[in-house]
């Protein structure tokens, strides 16, 4: 999946990591403390259409597609600024 | 450990929520059924406002006599796999017509319309391909793809930009399907099609279209989205069900590629699934005939329009687009629910559709008119919807 490079410039991980705990912060309602730690459906119990809506946000602001294929091992908020991170820094 | 069961916690809690009035929205049951637009439900008549029985064709006589002695000439079912038992007779026949009837070159059966996509689009498409999805796609979509060995990509609902944007980030040298719907299910909105095309086309994409709801609905003699476009020669593939318009069960695609008759031997959900009965299979015959007489689709856009303006007189939000599905948007579930039963108790029978399985997070009402619906139905309709309106604001303000 190399392939879905992104066209934009590489980005810094911490700020991914920034961005996406700004976004959760919106769906907080029961003021978890937001980290790389955190799980995002079990802590924070978002479902699956905000993450998906989340993830269009991301996919715009860093010009990439994210695989759906590649969705299934993101558990925290760790594990979703990762993916981010590698796909809009590879090529 | 947490429990083999414990993912359905979540499930289980908001189901409860959603039945601690006694009745439950996601199990009715139908007691009897009068014609295509009426049943019985709880011992009462209803209008039925939820069947995607577009064109009301569940009870055409000649289907109902063909099925009859499909039943008395090969039995009532194949007991197996087509690749395995064999096709009978009627399967060919009814892939012939079909395929005649889109002007394509070739058609397979599948035994709904749900397997078609995932058994299509998972063998379509192998490791090194890439799908590129509307979001709003039905779930047999996405299923598809999870089974498939794929790349998947989704892009925003019914933007062509969007997805020209995602194609050309990938090289092209890469096979890539884009998968969308001729009207999707939820909000009856059509896709817009000429200007996907051209983005696929721009992209070196093959195009697929479900025409699942389109199907019946759409174009001169029905066949879709591809047709009223005028773009049914752009299309690579047409999926679709037997299940709405056609008043029946079972599922199919179609291509001009010479190819696609490989798809018997590599679609899962073909190889290991007892073929179509012979008596669904006649009748399906029947009614795919009965399909492009345009008085049907009259009788059909005129009811959807009177309910679809109908609607929003009495102030009920709406879909994008006026079409037989109208999606009533309400805030909450919990007044979704009020509607629902308001609606049930005066008579019509609609679908409850919560999230997740709605685009956009929305609480829906999910209306699918019927070519069969009487003038005086559609009245009836409207003053149900009116009078739980009223019931709607009187508990408002009643709560404050």
């Amino acid at each position: 999946m190399s392939q879905l490079k992104s066209a934009g410039a590489p980005r810094d991980y911490q700020e991914i990591l920034q961005a996406i705990c700004t976004e959760l912060a919106k769906a907080n309602r029961r003021g978890v403390d937001l980290n790389e730690e955190t799980d995002i459906t079990a802590d924070l119990e978002v479902d699956s259409i905000a993450v998906m809506d989340l993830l269009f946000l991301l996919e715009e602001r860093y010009d990439i597609s994210v695989p759906l294929n590649e969705l299934g091992e993101v558990r925290t908020i760790g594990d979703l600024s990762k993916l981010v991170h590698r796909i809009a820094t590879e090529g | 450990m947490t429990g083999l069961f414990d993912k359905f916690s979540s499930v289980a809690r908001a189901h409860k929520a959603i039945t601690q009035t006694g009745r439950d929205p996601f199990a009715v049951r139908i007691d009897r059924v009068f014609s295509p637009t009426e049943a019985e439900i709880g011992g009462r008549r209803c209008i039925l406002l939820g069947s995607n029985n577009y064109l009301g064709l569940t009870f055409d006589q000649d289907a109902i006599s063909a099925a009859c002695e499909a039943l008395s000439d090969y039995g009532t079912g194949t007991t197996g796999s087509r690749v395995a038992n064999g096709s009978y007779a009627p399967h060919q026949d009814l892939e012939h017509a079909l395929a005649d009837y889109y002007g394509m070159r070739s058609a397979v059966l599948f035994t709904t319309g749900y397997q078609a996509n995932l058994g299509f689009i998972s063998a379509i498409t192998g490791k090194d391909d890439i799908l590129l999805i509307d979001s709003d796609c039905h779930a047999s979509i996405y299923d598809g793809c999870k089974l498939s060995d794929a790349t998947v990509i989704r892009f925003r609902h019914n933007d062509a930009d969007d997805l020209a944007r995602r194609l050309r980030r990938l090289p092209s040298e890469t096979n890539k399907l884009v998968v969308i719907e001729g009207i999707y299910s939820m909000l009856g909105d059509r896709a817009p099609l000429a200007e996907i095309v051209e983005a696929a086309k721009a992209g070196g994409a093959y195009v697929l279209v479900d025409e699942a709801h389109s199907l019946g609905v759409l174009g001169e003699t029905g066949r879709g989205l591809g047709e009223e476009t005028g773009l049914q020669d752009q299309i690579d593939f047409v999926t679709g069900t037997f299940s709405k318009s056609v008043g029946t069960i079972g599922g199919f695609c179609l291509s001009n590629h010479p190819e696609l008759e490989s798809i018997r031997l590599a679609a899962r959900s073909y190889l290991f699934t007892a073929s179509l009965p012979p008596s669904v299979v006649a009748s399906a015959r029947v009614t795919l005939d009965r399909i492009s007489d345009p008085r049907l689709r009259r009788n059909l856009w005129h009811n959807a329009e009177r309910l679809y303006h109908g609607l929003k007189e009495l102030g009920f939000e709406v879909g994008p687009e006026m079409t037989p599905i109208i999606g009533v948007r309400l805030t909450d579930a919990e007044k979704a629910l009020a509607v629902w039963y308001a609606l049930l108790e005066n008579g019509v029978y609609v679908n409850l559709a919560l999230p997740p399985a709605t685009p956009q997070g929305a609480c829906l009402l999910r209306c699918s008119v019927c070519a069969a619906h009487t003038d005086n139905q559609i009245d009836a309709i409207l003053a149900a919807f009116g009078k739980a309106r009223m019931q709607l604001t009187d508990e408002t303000r009643a709560t404050g």
